[in-house]
Formats: structure tokens, C-alpha cells, sequence
């Protein structure tokens, strides 16, 4: 049996090839060859094949001096899944996660000097894959982790829909008394120039040099490796697909800028460290799925607000001010008598929030008839929210509160910094 | 003179040259930039640790210099894929059909399903902190006078960006070279003898031209692997020029005989022709595969082997060109004997002429830009071709032309030598100077005689 990692000789009709067996599929063989280039050959053209030489791992090396330093604070280090920590298999070329503490100060030797490291693997999961419910369990883990006394946690994870963990974390830890900053790198830590070491370590020093408590998100604050913003839990979100300053504030400042060197930077108010006592943490992990996201398009029809009548709650992403296709002008807007009766029904046996697809801006439907219609139907302002963290709410609340009128009341209530109150000036700069 | 086959010399050939198409990854323009940068981008590399603890050796070499990378960004040439700021596109087809084309040439066996691998560099070069380079064929080979170089491998990659300054805490690079096509041709150790080296180089050059790599100062880089029996291989690089190979080649033999117990180590030429110190030599262990793009199904359909500069041009000059002009016509895309065989009363050489030299007399003798289409020379050889204008005449058409002028052909004609002799004896003073007849002449038949023509006359009337 050939396994990977072994030095093959592979005979075919016309040459003779030596080199690592690497990962392949049935069809074919994968060779890196003595260059360190790799190169495939067709199975059906192998005649033979033959192990020159079996492959014996190598003895991982350890951090050796990894000891706890009573001085530094503790942070505890959740992994959801991203690859904040890999390393390359150079004899095969595989690339694969670390979670282990000394395994990650070996890589971002930073580290050591700033904190003491604990590590646990929770989930190992691309973000996209991430259901409410891992939510509820990562909740929980914090729980467990603040019981141990840790001095905050950082939080590894896919960057696809990490503003919605984030907004899910803040409404299950009701009075969270230390920091929680989730970090995800845009260019995977398999290459040397990953954005990943750079948010770890600004993390870390931002837990262990502020007073700031609740949930948080690191990552670059631009191009350069210089700089990372901690951005409210609530008021984050992608912006770009690929860029390591993919992720913006929206309708509110970040809360800090911080360095390398654990240089902070305050840009906006936050919640501070209470004593020990003062402040009671709450875990409400409660999570109802059935709530939808409709964004209002032209050419919609009202089958496709009726698609949500079994659901327990609707987010529509509406236009402008908070707007959809509610009136009849001429011959071919007769449809949208049927959306506004449709919303109408709909509204009386679910809550339907509104917010808009223009992401930045607060929603206001006082301003146009078309607007006063869909207030009048029943429809809930989702303000100043993003979508995302309007849907996250609204699965929670539904979740933890049996009664639809607190709901909808809750649903105007800025709870944990989801809505605000006054818009600053600040759009995209 | 050294006995080389004494001490066991064996030199091998890195050949790295840029195509003249867009980006290998991206499709950004393959334009270097001299004028200030749009944006100004620091960044920090570290090396990818290994699975067994360990970063590779070269790599850690690069990281321990502890420096931080200014990139300059030049919006015209450079886009989210330099910046490593987006993944990678797919490979640029034209580059691919390139290297098949060479694989073709030296008769290397191409690969049927190419994978496209990361070389880890930590020199701040990339901004990725790797070069992304294919093995697209292997072992082929060339005849260079007479003797058989084995052609090991033929890779594609990415060119790297362009160091600019480097102090003690920075280095610049500049963006725009990165990511330009690179074919790398690489020679088994066959060579012995350092003029041969210079041969080789030269023909694989060639090879590389014929399928439609850059020409010029910086698009060539060749790296030389020179061994000599006893001693460990040394790898050399930065060889600009191809002429001084045989002295950079005696230069290095001289210094490993020197020293006792040398490394093998990657060397750097400097300006005098010797080496220096540049880094440890790498290892296998610094690729891994690149996952963003995946591998590519190669299919030969479609492409065939190129025909080779130098063949393209023995053709030409077996009409009657000189090789200058063949060299011209080859680099300007001509097809010169599609002209040739339409204009069966015109020397050939004389079509060659009109075709490269009377464009560039028209910018250089009277600064006017031309910009002829196939059609303008078919239009005006064709009047040469059958006799209607004189050979003279052509330079002044053509500038005409250029200026954007409508052609009277008419003005153009041939007008017989009884009639020139009968002008000049008309207007012929024996007081007048030469040059002073020959001006009243020209007055009236500029472009329709040769001034020679006129000479011969008026001697016979003097």
C-alpha cells in the first residue's frame, strides 16, 4: 500500500518518475517531484508502481518555553473554523489547522508577551456552514470559559457571516463583564502574507489593555499591516469580498484602533469593566429559525411574501427609506395592490421588520404615502439596523419570548447597541 | 587558457524571460512604470511554520532581516490580484500556448494535467510572500553547433515585483513588473566549456522570441548552475548581458578553486563580474500547491509548433534581403514574401526597404509621424510594379501620404530620357554651374528622373 508522503517510483510507457506520493484521486497519481513541483499522471497510464522509500513523520517540534506567567492575563482562545493558525505539510504540500496554545505562539511568537493562552477547538467549520444553533453551543462555551475565570476570549471564525455570530453573541450573553473579540483573516495563514497574525495579536492586546467589555470584531482597518479596528458586534459588516479591510462600521463609528504594539485608540462610546458582582451575566440561548430576509426587487410578486406565512417573523430589505412596490399607478403596477393586501395579512400574524438595502442610512417611512401604507399594514421600522442584525434579533427574541407584543416592542428597543439613537456623518471613508 | 574538461566543469542554464502578453494571473497590462506611484501600501511577511515545526530555511533567512515591504501601486498596471488583495484569476491562455509552443520546439514532454505550485519567498518581492509557477514540460532538448543540451524543465511563473530602495527598516517594491509571464527554460548540466554556455543561452533566446517573449534590457534574467568536479553546485544569478557568461563562468571557477570548503549557496554577479554571497540554497521544501486556481486539463489542440526566428529569417534573406531587414520584418509582424510574390518586377530588397526604412526616414528626415496600413504599400508598389512610377518616387509618395495628402499618380510617371535631354539642352548655359542645371531640371521633373540621369547629360554637353 502506497500512503502519502512516500517516495514512489512510477514506471509508465514512456518514463520513469520518482518522487512523494502526494493526495490524489482515483484517476490519478500526484507526484511532487525532487524540484518541488508537482505533476499528475494519468492512471491509466501508470504500468507499475513501486515504493522506494516509506515515509517516517518527523517528530512534531513543541514550543518549549510555553510556561503560564502569573503576570499576563489569560485569554481564552475559541476556534470556530477559518484558518487563523495552518501549517504546511511541506513533503506533501498539505496545509492544516492549529489549535493547540504552543503551536499558535510558535506561529505568532507576539503572543507570548502579551498574554496566556488557552485553546479549544469547538467547531472546525467554514462560516457559511454555521446554523443558529452553534450559536446557542459557542454561547455556552463562553459561559464555561468565564467561569474559569479566563480574562476574555477571542473567537476564531469564517469571515462570510461573522456579523451575524457576533450579533447572536451580544443578545445571548446579557451583561457579559469581558471582552469578547471575534477575529477572521481574509487571506488563509497559509501564506506568509496573511492578514490573520496581524488581527490575532490586536486582539489580544486589546483584551489585555482595555476596560472595554462585551462583543467585538478585529480585523484590518485597510490595506496596510498596521493598524486593526474593533468594531461593534451589531454595527459590522463584509463589505468586500476579498480585501483584508473588507469589514466597515455601519451608522456608527468603530469602538477602537489598535496596533501592534497595543496602542489604543478610543473612536466612540462602550461599555466598561464593572467590578466583580455589579454585573450579572445572563445566557439566553433560546433561537427561533423560522424567520426569513425578502429584499424587494422590481418584477416581485406577492407569492413571494405568502412563501413566509409559515414562518414566525420576516425581514424585508426594502428600498430607500424603507420602501416596496405598494402602489397602482398604471396598467402594469396592478400587482402591487396584491403585495400591499398580502403584507397587510402577513403583518397581522408575524412581525415584519423593515430596514434597507441601502446598508448605510436609517429607515424612515413617514416621509413618503408609499411608506405611511406599509407602516399602516403593520410593518415595524428596523431604524438605523442592518438586515442581518435585524434578522439575528428577531430570531432571538422569538426565541426567548413567548409573548408577539413584547416582541414587536423589543424588536423598536435598542437593546445592545442595534440601534442608535443619533447618526454621525460618517459613510464610507 | 583553463583545461576545463580537466577540473570537470558542468554548467547549467537558467533561461527566465517575459512574454510580451498581459499578467500571468490577472489582466493587467505588462507595463513597467518610471513616474510616481498612485498609492503607497506597507506590508509584514512571515514564514508559513511547517508541519514538522520548522520553516524552511531560505524563508527564515528572508524573515530574519526583520524589514517591512512599501509597495508601490500604479493604477494602470496593477490591480487587487498584486496587491494580494483578491485570489488569483484563471492562467492567461496566451502565456500557456507560449510555453506549449516552447515545449514544442525542444521537443519536451508536456505534462496532461498541469498544477500550479507556490514557492514560498519572503524577500518582500511578492506580495503573496510566494511566486506562483507551473511545470509545464520536461525533458527535451536543443542542438546548439552540433552538440545536444538536455532542456530539463520549462516552467511558467509570475515575475516579481521590482525592488526600488532598501535601507535598514524598509524596502520599496515596485508593482508593476509582478505578475508579468515569465517562460523558464531550464538546461541540464551539459555544458563545459564557458564560450558554449553563451551559445546556448543565445539560441534558447531565440527559441523564446519565436514565441512572442520581450525583447530588451531587464525582460531576460539567466541564472547559471556551475559545478566543478570536488566542489558543491553554486547557483548564480542576475546575468544581464549574454556576453559576459564566459567571464562571469572563469570568474567563479577561479574564486571556488580558491576557496577551500565553499557551500552551495545562490550567488549574486556584480558589476565587476564577480559573485557574491546572496543566499542558502533552497530547497524542494519551500512549494506547496497554489489552491485558488485549479489544475489545468492541457489540450494541444490547436496548437502547433512554432516556426523559429531564425528559420523565418534564413527564408527571408534567401530572397535577396539583407538579415537586418529579415531581423525587422520578423519583429514588425511583415509578411514580407506575400509582397514579394504580388510584385514580381520589384527587388525584393527594394520592398524591404520601402516596408521598414522609409517609415523610419520619413519620422527621422522630415519628423512625420506615418502610420500605413497594408493597403497604402500594396496601393503605391503596385504603380512601381507596373512601371507607372519611378523607384525615386516612392519616398515622396509615401511622405504624402503620410501628411494625409491625396496622390496624383500622373505627377509620378516615367518621362523619356529623349525628353529630359532635350529639356536640358534647352535650358543648358555653359556659364551655369552644374548644381545650378540640375536644380532647373529637378524644378520640372522632381520625382520623374534620377538626378544620375541628369549628371550623365549635361557632362556629355559640356
Amino acid at each position: 500500500m502506497v500512503k502519502i508522503g512516500d517516495k514512489i517510483r512510477v514506471i509508465t510507457k514512456d518514463e520513469n518518475l520518482e518522487g512523494i506520493f502526494m493526495p490524489s484521486d482515483d484517476k490519478k497519481v500526484v507526484l511532487k517531484l525532487n524540484s518541488g513541483y508537482n505533476i499528475v499522471v494519468d492512471k491509466n497510464k501508470i504500468k507499475k508502481t513501486e515504493v522506494i522509500e516509506s515515509y517516517k513523520e518527523e517528530k512534531i517540534v513543541k514550543e518549549k518555553d510555553f510556561t503560564f506567567n502569573k503576570n499576563l492575563k489569560t485569554i481564552s482562545i475559541l476556534h470556530t473554523g477559518g484558518t487563523i493558525a495552518s501549517k504546511v505539510d511541506y513533503r506533501t504540500g498539505a496545509v492544516s489547522a492549529r489549535f493547540d496554545p504552543d503551536e499558535l505562539i510558535q506561529m505568532f511568537p507576539e503572543l507570548k508577551n502579551i498574554c496566556n493562552i488557552k485553546s479549544k477547538l469547538i467547531f472546525q467549520m467554514f462560516s457559511e456552514d454555521i446554523e443558529p444553533k452553534h450559536w446557542s453551543i459557542l454561547a455556552k462555551e463562553i459561559e464555561k470559559e468565564i467561569k474559569n475565570k479566563v480574562d476574555g476570549i477571542i473567537i476564531t471564525h469564517g469571515t462570510d457571516t461573522m456579523s451575524y455570530t457576533s450579533s447572536a453573541l451580544s443578545f445571548m450573553l446579557q451583561g457579559l463583564n469581558i471582552p469578547v473579540i471575534l477575529v477572521g483573516a481574509q487571506r488563509s495563514s497559509d501564506r506568509g502574507s496573511s492578514d490573520a497574525g496581524l488581527n490575532l495579536i490586536c486582539a489580544a492586546q486589546f483584551i489585555t489593555k482595555s476596560d472595554f467589555v462585551g462583543v467585538g470584531v478585529c480585523m484590518h482597518e485597510s490595506m496596510e499591516d498596521k493598524t486593526c479596528l474593533i468594531h461593534k458586534s451589531v454595527k459590522v459588516r463584509k463589505l468586500h469580498t476579498s480585501r483584508r479591510d473588507a469589514f466597515k462600521s455601519i451608522n456608527s463609528k468603530p469602538i477602537a484602533r489598535v496596533d501592534i504594539n497595543g496602542k489604543i485608540e478610543f473612536l466612540s462610546e462602550y461599555i466598561k469593566k464593572v467590578k466583580k458582582g455589579n454585573r450579572k451575566l445572563e445566557v439566553k440561548t433560546g433561537f427561533e429559525n423560522k424567520v426569513g430576509i425578502l429584499k424587494t426587487r422590481p418584477g416581485m410578486t406577492n407569492k413571494e411574501l405568502e412563501f413566509y406565512k409559515n414562518y414566525k417573523g420576516l425581514i424585508i430589505e426594502g428600498t430607500g427609506l424603507g420602501h416596496m412596490p405598494v402602489d397602482v399607478v398604471d396598467q402594469y403596477t396592478k400587482e402591487h395592490k396584491l403585495i400591499l393586501n398580502s403584507l397587510k395579512k402577513l403583518a397581522k400574524k408575524i412581525p415584519i421588520v423593515m430596514c434597507s438595502q441601502c446598508v448605510f442610512g436609517r429607515v424612515n417611512m413617514n416621509v413618503y404615502s408609499s411608506g405611511r401604507d406599509i407602516l399602516n399594514a403593520g410593518v415595524i421600522s428596523g431604524e438605523d439596523m442592518l438586515s442581518e442584525t435585524a434578522f439575528v434579533k428577531l430570531g432571538w427574541l422569538l426565541g426567548n419570548y413567548k409573548d408577539k407584543n413584547i416582541v414587536k416592542m423589543l424588536m423598536k428597543e435598542n437593546l445592545v447597541g442595534e440601534i442608535s439613537e443619533r447618526n454621525s456623518e460618517e459613510f464610507l471613508e | 587558457m583553463r583545461d576545463y574538461k580537466q577540473i570537470g566543469l558542468k554548467v547549467g542554464l537558467e533561461i527566465h524571460r517575459q512574454l510580451d502578453f498581459n499578467k500571468l494571473f490577472c489582466n493587467c497590462p505588462s507595463i513597467l512604470r518610471e513616474n510616481d506611484p498612485d498609492l503607497k501600501i506597507k506590508r509584514k511577511l512571515r514564514a508559513v511554520v511547517s508541519e514538522t515545526g520548522k520553516k524552511d530555511i531560505v524563508a527564515e533567512f528572508e524573515e530574519g532581516k526583520g524589514r517591512e515591504a512599501i509597495y508601490e501601486y500604479y493604477s494602470d498596471c496593477n490591480c487587487l490580484v498584486e496587491l494580494d488583495e483578491e485570489p488569483c484569476h484563471e492562467m492567461n491562455k496566451e502565456a500557456l500556448k507560449a510555453a506549449l509552443e516552447a515545449s514544442m520546439i525542444v521537443n519536451a514532454k508536456i505534462s496532461d494535467e498541469i498544477q500550479v505550485m507556490r514557492k514560498q519567498v519572503l524577500n518582500y518581492s511578492n506580495t503573496s510572500g510566494f511566486q506562483r509557477t507551473a511545470l509545464i514540460s520536461r525533458n527535451g532538448n536543443v542542438e546548439v553547433k552540433g552538440k545536444k543540451i538536455g532542456i530539463q524543465t520549462i516552467c511558467l511563473e509570475e515575475d516579481a515585483a521590482r525592488e526600488i530602495r532598501k535601507d535598514e527598516k524598509t524596502v520599496t517594491y515596485r508593482l508593476d513588473r509582478l505578475g508579468i509571464p515569465l517562460i523558464e527554460i531550464a538546461t541540464a548540466p551539459d555544458m563545459n566549456d564557458p564560450e558554449q554556455v553563451k551559445d546556448v543561452a543565445e539560441y534558447i533566446g531565440m527559441i523564446l522570441k519565436s514565441v512572442g517573449a520581450k525583447s530588451g534590457l531587464g525582460t531576460v534574467r539567466q541564472d547559471l548552475n556551475v559545478n566543478i568536479k570536488g566542489h558543491p553546485r553554486v547557483e548564480i544569478k542576475g546575468v544581464q548581458n549574454l556576453r559576459d557568461i564566459p567571464k562571469i563562468i572563469e570568474n567563479e571557477v577561479k574564486r571556488q578553486l580558491e576557496v577551500k570548503n565553499g557551500n552551495s549557496e545562490v550567488r549574486m554577479v556584480k558589476e565587476d563580474l564577480t559573485t557574491e554571497f546572496l543566499r542558502p540554497m533552497p530547497g524542494a521544501s519551500r512549494m506547496y500547491v497554489e489552491t485558488d486556481v485549479p489544475n489545468i486539463k492541457v489540450s494541444l489542440e490547436n496548437i502547433k509548433k512554432p516556426e523559429l526566428i531564425i528559420e523565418k529569417s534564413l527564408k527571408i534573406e534567401e530572397l535577396g534581403i539583407s538579415s537586418e531587414l529579415a531581423k525587422e520584418l520578423i519583429k514588425n509582424k511583415i509578411e514580407v514574401s506575400k509582397y514579394v510574390d504580388k510584385f514580381s518586377n520589384i527587388e525584393p530588397g527594394f520592398i524591404a526597404h520601402v516596408l521598414i526604412e522609409i517609415p523610419k526616414e520619413l519620422k527621422s528626415r522630415f519628423n512625420v509621424e506615418s502610420k500605413f496600413s497594408e493597403n497604402d504599400f500594396i496601393e503605391v508598389l503596385d504603380y512601381l510594379n507596373k512601371g507607372k512610377i519611378i523607384k525615386k518616387a516612392v519616398l515622396e509618395i509615401l511622405l504624402e501620404k503620410a501628411k494625409g495628402n491625396k496622390i496624383d499618380y500622373s505627377k509620378y510617371g516615367q518621362v523619356s530620357d529623349k525628353e529630359v535631354e532635350e529639356f536640358i539642352r534647352s535650358v543648358f548655359k555653359k556659364e551655369l554651374s552644374d548644381n545650378a542645371i540640375i536644380g532647373i531640371v529637378m524644378g520640372k521633373y522632381r520625382g520623374k528622373v534620377d538626378g544620375k540621369k541628369v549628371i550623365d547629360i549635361i557632362n556629355k554637353l559640356r
